[in-house]
């Protein structure tokens, strides 16, 4: 893991050359603020240990105003503050959800840069900011009394209709990224052969009437890590916003029907 | 999107089988028929994203149209015309494999070749298998004419024009294949997103960005690796598989084209109500309208750019009155107007009025949130980004402002704006200050050009005068201090006025002078964090009136610009945001660190012409203030003395004492 990283900093030498070259500094991927050539920033001087440096894509600014969540209150859902939605619902076919940001007005607005408008050059970024919290799971997960059980990551997929009109599923596109990163294995055990409006223009009650059956699984999807392990896998699904946990709670819902597993949920932002 | 491409051999006008085909191929290859199978046989993947097989149906067409058609037609050398375009062929295939896109199918059949060569070569849209064909809802097409559409936003105009159509199915097998028999009848046009220049390089054909914007992503819609443009992700995503849905116009209104020059009668100038500066241009405007195309074709062919016609009037000249003749000319002989401004408020504002001037037409305004953004219009309002909708769309294409910022440096800008006027169009282009390139060309009689020297109520324009003061940011500070520098003010006795205040004495006197006189004022700062501060010094100053400040991050900037219009607020600080535009009847304007870098002669010039509006106050005050006077202070004021000297020259100005002379 810790390589993928690495490759993905600007390492010294690099910066050193952008130092001398006479090239445009790079741009912030954001705001497009000049992020400035001249500062080297070096381990010490890192704002927090626990925040992966995304020095690469944005201008320190930026880097700054991101919303992590550091300390997680409802142990279900992963959200940083009091959780009504799961003490509504203490029952859920998923074991728990952990995001890496709050869904705040700026997070909105780089997600909809990434997903609705099309800018996939935002995607290693959003796979980076997902990485130290995944791979954290992932150790407490292997720690754990059951160390061998196999992980496995999935994601919620989109209707076809979609998938034409967007051209890519962000979901697939971040969790590809982690399992490159993680090296954890991929598989699409979903599908979703009912094209539903788009979630986010949604109050709750609907939210949760759309998606009744919307999903189903993917009888051709080779499991062969999970067959052949004798103890129960853990399935990950990475998906890009939790909000009311609707979604994930579906799909938790049909995996489990089919597999003998524990369901989880590994999102990039907690709404 | 994907699309198939469906070739046909024609030879001596004959479509040829696709077993004779065969064996002129393999002739060509120099092996029998038996050796076709190793020869050179190509098996096209079934699909390919739709801009490459459009490129390829492009490609075909040319390839088979130029000399070397004739050659086949004539029957001669048949083999070496194959060998060529088989190169070519092979060159197109390798470089695309370059690029990550692999044409050819896997695991190639032998006698599979779906390249079949024709003159003529269509693309189809590939229809996937399944999917019923219901019935689909008629679609206006003729009311798409010039716009030019991604699938996204073709949805979004099927339901603003009333068309059943749920969000996410016109990528659905229905509105596919509708699209197919809509250009497959001639009413719609579908173009690429991406184009394939003749060098081999890409560019996005709405924006015209070039390889260094488009990014290359693994596309879910094709299937292959497929680029996208990132400078024009604000209205929707291009790729090289989505097709720009263009309208055409329908048989009925080919048959109703444009009159031509002749025909159309000239506008009555009287019932504008021109100045006669106006009036002069405006017939030298017309008069370029009226010439007939083949003259200018053939002087900007070799440019490459529309005709175009400068109107360059001084601030306050009434640059929309002199448009509304040429606009009137274009209307009644039947084609479309575009009318771009650099910004929406002035979009906003001058739609009212051009409504109001004609009644009789479809009047649209297309901004950001606008309302009218699908609707169709004979004269269309538009700020600048909104132009990338459009695909040779108006004869007639007005731009407003081409030095101001949006347009300034930038080409994505350019390209847009003469994207959207059709082959025959021309440009009128108005500014207070074109560019040094616009001026020279204008001076070599390259471009032809009005000149307007005199405003609208025939004064003539104020000249800045030069106050020399202190830097801004020194007299920041002071003013910050002043309440520090009590015991010293104690000790200076009468001198603690120079204390005081940071700004200049000279600078103050002469505002309260502006102020006594019943004027507003306009003070321009260099920088946005200048404009608070100053405002507060102001306040110190003149704690009578309302001073407040505003720029171009403010929440309440409309609000604000809003009150000093009537008036609420008396002085209003500001930056270079409010140069153009904001027309208020009594102002004098202030100009302080003059010599700082955003003013250059442009915005000084812009600036000054702020003041003097109205034919009631026509002699406004303007002040240069800085601690030295640089090039571009003194261009403005050389400038604007011209402009009145020619003004004199040609008698456009009003004598006012000599005329009251005669009176008695």
């Amino acid at each position: 893991m810790n390589d993928r990283v690495q490759q993905n900093r600007i390492s010294r030498l690099e910066q050193l050359a952008l130092l001398l070259s006479k090239q445009d500094p790079p741009r912030c991927l954001l705001c497009q603020a000049s992020r400035g050539r001249g500062l080297m920033r070096w381990r010490c001087m890192r704002s927090s240990p626990e925040a992966p440096s995304l020095q690469h894509w944005l201008c320190s600014n930026c880097e700054r105003a991101v919303p992590w969540i550091r300390s997680i209150h409802c142990t279900r859902c992963g959200r940083g503050t009091v959780c009504p939605d799961c003490l509504r619902h203490p029952k859920r076919s998923f074991s728990w959800n952990r995001s890496a940001v709050r869904y705040d007005p700026l997070m909105r607005e780089w997600l909809a840069q990434y997903k609705f408008r099309g800018r996939e050059r935002l995607m290693p970024l959003l796979g980076e900011m997902m990485l130290p919290l995944a791979s954290a799971v992932i150790d407490k997960l292997s720690h754990d009394r059951h160390s061998n059980r196999p992980i496995v990551l999935t994601y919620i997929p989109l209707s076809r209709e979609r998938m034409h009109g967007r051209g890519f599923n962000q979901a697939e596109q971040l969790a590809a990224y982690l399992s490159r990163a993680l090296q954890l294995p991929m598989y699409t055990l979903l599908h979703r052969h009912r094209h539903t409006e788009k979630q986010s223009y949604k109050d709750r009650k609907s939210r949760l009437r759309a998606l009744r059956g919307a999903f189903s699984y993917n009888e051709t999807a080779k499991l062969h890590v999970i067959q052949e392990g004798v103890f129960k896998p853990y399935v990950l699904i990475v998906d890009d916003v939790y909000t009311t946990g609707s979604t994930l709670e579906e799909a938790a819902k049909v995996i489990r029907n089919k597999l003998d597993c524990d369901v989880a949920g590994l999102t990039w932002a907690r709404a | 999107m994907r699309a198939e491409l469906q070739l046909q051999v024609r030879m001596n006008g004959k479509v040829v089988e696709m077993a004779h085909w065969r064996t002129v191929l393999a002739d060509a290859t120099g092996e029998g028929e038996s050796g076709l199978g190793g020869g050179r046989c190509y098996s096209l993947r079934h699909a390919l994203p739709f801009g490459l097989a459009l490129y390829w149906a492009e490609r075909c067409n040319q390839g088979w149209s130029g000399e070397q058609a004739v050659e086949m037609r004539s029957g001669v050398g048949i083999e070496e015309v194959l060998h060529w375009w088989l190169n070519q062929l092979d060159m197109d295939l390798q470089q695309w494999r370059n690029r990550g896109i692999d044409m050819l199918r896997e695991g190639e059949e032998v006698h599979a070749s779906r390249l079949q060569l024709k003159v003529e070569v269509r693309t189809a849209v590939h229809a996937q298998s399944g999917g019923a064909g219901q019935e689909m809802p008629p679609v206006p097409w003729a009311s798409l004419m010039g716009c030019s559409l991604l699938l996204s936003e073709l949805e979004r105009w099927l339901t603003a024009q009333g068309v059943p159509c749920q969000e996410g199915t016109i990528y659905t097998q229905g509105w596919i294949r509708t699209l197919q028999r809509a250009s497959d009848a001639g009413q719609v046009e579908l173009t690429a997103g991406i184009r394939v220049l003749e060098s081999g390089e890409l560019c996005c054909n709405r924006c015209g960005a070039g390889e260094d914007a488009l990014h290359w992503r693994s596309c879910a819609a094709c299937g292959t690796a497929c680029p996208y443009c990132e400078q024009c992700l604000q209205l929707g995503r291009v790729r090289l598989c989505s097709p720009l849905v263009r309208g055409l116009p329908s048989r009925a209104a080919n048959v109703a084209q444009r009159r031509s020059a002749s025909e159309a009668a000239a506008p009555d100038l009287r019932s504008w109500h021109l100045s006669p500066a106006q009036q002069d241009a405006v017939e030298r405007g017309l008069q370029f309208l009226h010439e007939s195309v083949e003259d200018d074709r053939r002087e900007c062919a070799n440019k490459g750019e529309a005709p175009s016609f400068l109107i360059w009037a001084v601030t306050g000249a009434g640059k929309t009155e002199m448009v509304y003749p040429l606009i009137e000319y274009e209307l009644t002989r039947g084609g479309r107007v575009l009318v771009a401004a650099p910004r929406k408020d002035v979009v906003m504002e001058l739609k009212p009025r051009l409504q109001r001037a004609f009644p009789q037409c479809r009047v649209v305004a297309l901004y950001g949130g606008s309302e009218d953004t699908w609707k169709e219009g004979d004269l269309v309002l538009a700020t600048t980004h909104q132009l990338l909708r459009f695909d040779r769309a108006f004869d007639l294409a007005v731009i407003d402002e081409l030095d101001a910022f949006p347009y300034h440096n930038n080409p994505m800008l350019h390209y847009a704006a003469s994207r959207a006027l059709a082959d025959d169009g021309r440009r009128i282009l108005l500014s207070a200050t074109p560019t040094a390139e616009l001026k020279r060309a204008a001076r070599r009689q390259q471009l032809p050009h009005a000149l307007v020297y005199v405003r609208y109520h025939r004064h003539p324009l104020p000249v800045p005068r030069l106050v020399r003061t202190r830097p801004l940011a020194k007299s920041l500070k002071a003013g910050r201090h002043k309440d520090d520098s009590a015991p010293l003010a104690r000790l200076l006795g009468r001198w603690a006025a120079y204390l005081r205040t940071g700004l200049s004495r000279k600078l103050v006197r002469s505002m309260r002078s502006s102020i006594q006189r019943g004027a507003q004022l306009f003070v321009f700062v260099p920088r946005i964090a200048d404009t608070a501060p100053t405002a507060h010094l102001l306040r110190t100053e003149f704690p009578a009136e309302r001073v407040d400040s505003v720029h171009a991050q403010d929440a309440d900037r409309l609000e604000k610009v809003e009150a000093f219009r009537q008036g609420t607020i008396r002085i209003l600080v500001t930056t270079t945001i409010l140069e153009r535009g904001v027309t208020v009847p009594r102002t004098d304007v202030y100009i302080l660190d003059a010599h700082r870098s955003p003013f250059d002669a442009t915005s000084l010039v812009q600036m000054a012409g702020r003041a003097g509006r109205s034919s009631d106050d026509p002699a406004g005050l303007v002040v240069f203030a800085a601690p030295y006077r640089n090039m571009a202070q003194v261009r403005a004021i050389r400038e604007i003395k011209q402009m009145n000297r020619w003004a004199k020259r040609k008698g456009y100005l009003l004598q006012v004492g000599k005329e009251m002379r005669e009176r008695e």
